[in-house]
């Protein structure tokens, strides 16, 4: 190796020596405490007889359904096409902005079929679906039930 | 070495290298999918593939990323030198396996060109814990594909070494973005304590060696300033250098190695016209010069490589007196024939009556 090529190969060295270390411990510190994706409550086999209200998007549509008997909820989710995102999650939120943190978890959504979630027995003022990939933290899309 | 063209010089030391390489990898993998099968037992043929092919090949980096610098701090290491290019063409290879894995099994099955999907996927480029890792796995292996394309004679040759050494140095980087894509991905996915342990101790290895050798070379290297005569510079004591080996010298950019053979000193640039290696740091064979990186040969008086072979380097004068060995730094043309310096046996006499009594005298 040339006098030249060695010099510079030396400061590399040192440069790297410097910058690997501080990429690992970087790295540790941003290491999250909990997993990504929350495990979900699974779909519903039959929809609850009694429709609510209706919603659609370009996406989706959306209908709420209810027991009258036992006051469940449900929400039925028809995509209209598939989606791009590798993993998708349905929330119920207060308003279009919230957090998904801040809503109430339905399930998740991946090929195009109809999903019918359990919403419980009151849904308290969020009345927002939003779509959120946890992977790539995105809001896909929220629609007003 | 070779006066005719063939894709790769096979001889028997090749072969060795190379068997005990895939033997390596055998075993490696093998350890390795026992390993998973036994921790993870409900894992699929596709990630036990992307697993194996991205440890391995990193692992395969660490290897010869470690080479140069362990034999600079212990010539017994030199070997491994021998054929690290085929080292580093598998590694490529196998992370290239690695990578088309990746982007079939996770970039492939949208409706986005697969490429593409591994830049807007995930777009969370101003965060460090959730950025898209995979790019930095990415351009590495764009790094490594360019230097395994490139890493045939052909390309040393048409390029120049010095080019080719420096275009094969940003392998460097290539490491570095390789750290930040296990840092970034696999780390923050299994957030394992071992993985972590291990990937420092792998960090700390490869970057501690280099900057162990870097440090031992400056040391190492002699730049005398004190010019005497004619342009001629002392160097060392002639019982300095050890038959058959060289001291190697670096005088206002001229890199020289001043051998010592059959009663004789020659001098010759210290650069291997292959990949410019240390020459200084072989032997003489046969009475040739042996460059310790390929075993490219010289001849000692003349610096030109025995028939049938071309390869050339410049000469240098080396005169004696008192003892101490002194070196003209204006070279001759490369090939240029310079009549070896005698060692007289009174010289040597003298110089060892004079160093008992300095002795006696301190």
């Amino acid at each position: 190796m040339t006098p030249n090529l060695r010099k510079y190969h030396r400061r590399i060295w040192f440069f790297l020596a410097g910058l690997l270390p501080i990429l690992l411990v970087a790295a540790i510190a941003v290491i999250p405490a909990e997993r990504t994706s929350p495990s979900t409550p699974d779909n519903q086999p039959e929809a609850l007889p009694k429709v609510v209200k209706t919603a659609s998007s370009d996406l989706l549509v959306a209908t709420l359904r209810q027991d009258s008997a036992t006051g469940e909820r449900q929400v039925e989710i028809e995509l209209k096409q598939a989606l791009t995102n590798p993993s998708t999650l349905v929330y119920l939120i207060a308003d279009e902005n919230a957090d998904p943190a801040t809503g109430k978890l339905l399930g998740s959504l991946s090929s195009r079929k109809i999903y019918r979630l359990d919403a419980g027995k009151n849904l308290s003022g969020q009345e927002y679906l939003l779509l959120f990939d946890p992977i790539t933290h995105l809001k896909i899309a929220t629609l007003k039930l | 070495m070779s006066v005719n063209y063939a894709p790769i010089l096979w001889n028997r030391q090749k072969k060795i290298y190379d068997r005990l390489m895939f033997g390596f990898m055998g075993l490696f993998i093998a350890v390795f999918i026992g390993l998973q099968l036994i921790f993870y037992p409900t894992i699929t043929a596709e990630t036990l593939i992307i697993r194996a092919t991205g440890t391995l090949a990193f692992f395969m980096l660490h290897i010869i990323l470690c080479m140069g610098p362990l034999t600079r701090i212990d010539p017994r290491f030199l070997p491994l030198l021998y054929n690290r290019r085929h080292l580093g063409v598998t590694m490529c290879c196998v992370a290239l396996v690695h990578g088309v894995f990746n982007i079939i099994q996770f970039q492939a099955f949208g409706n986005a060109d697969p490429l593409v999907s591994m830049f807007i996927s995930n777009v969370n480029y101003n965060s460090i814990g959730r950025f898209p890792f995979e790019i930095f796995g990415f351009f590495a292996l764009l790094i490594l594909l360019l230097m395994a394309a490139t890493s045939h004679d052909f390309w040393l040759k048409n390029l120049s070494p010095k080019v080719w050494k420096a275009l094969h140095m940003i392998v460097y980087f290539a490491y570095a973005m390789l750290v930040a894509h296990v840092l970034l991905g696999v780390i923050q996915l299994e957030k394992s304590p071992v993985l972590i342990g291990v990937l420092g101790l792998g960090i700390l290895t490869v970057t501690g060696l280099h900057v162990w050798a870097a440090i031992l070379n400056k040391k190492q290297t002699n730049e005398p300033s004190e010019r005497e005569t004619e342009g001629f510079v002392r160097v060392c004591a002639v019982e300095d250098i050890a038959e058959n080996r060289a001291k190697t010298v670096l005088i206002d950019g001229e890199n020289i190695a001043i051998f010592k053979y059959e009663n004789k000193l020659s001098a010759i640039n210290n650069l291997c016209r292959h990949q410019n290696g240390p020459l200084g740091e072989g032997k003489i064979v046969d009475g040739c010069i042996t460059c310790p990186w390929h075993g490219y040969q010289y001849l000692p008086h003349n610096g030109q490589s025995p028939p049938p072979f071309t390869e050339k380097v410049e000469t240098y004068d080396v005169k004696l007196l008192d003892g101490w060995v002194y070196v003209n730094p204006t070279p001759y043309q490369e090939g240029t024939e310079r009549p070896p310096c005698p060692i007289h046996s009174a010289l040597k006499r003298l110089t060892k009556i004079e160093k008992s009594d300095g002795e006696a005298n301190g």
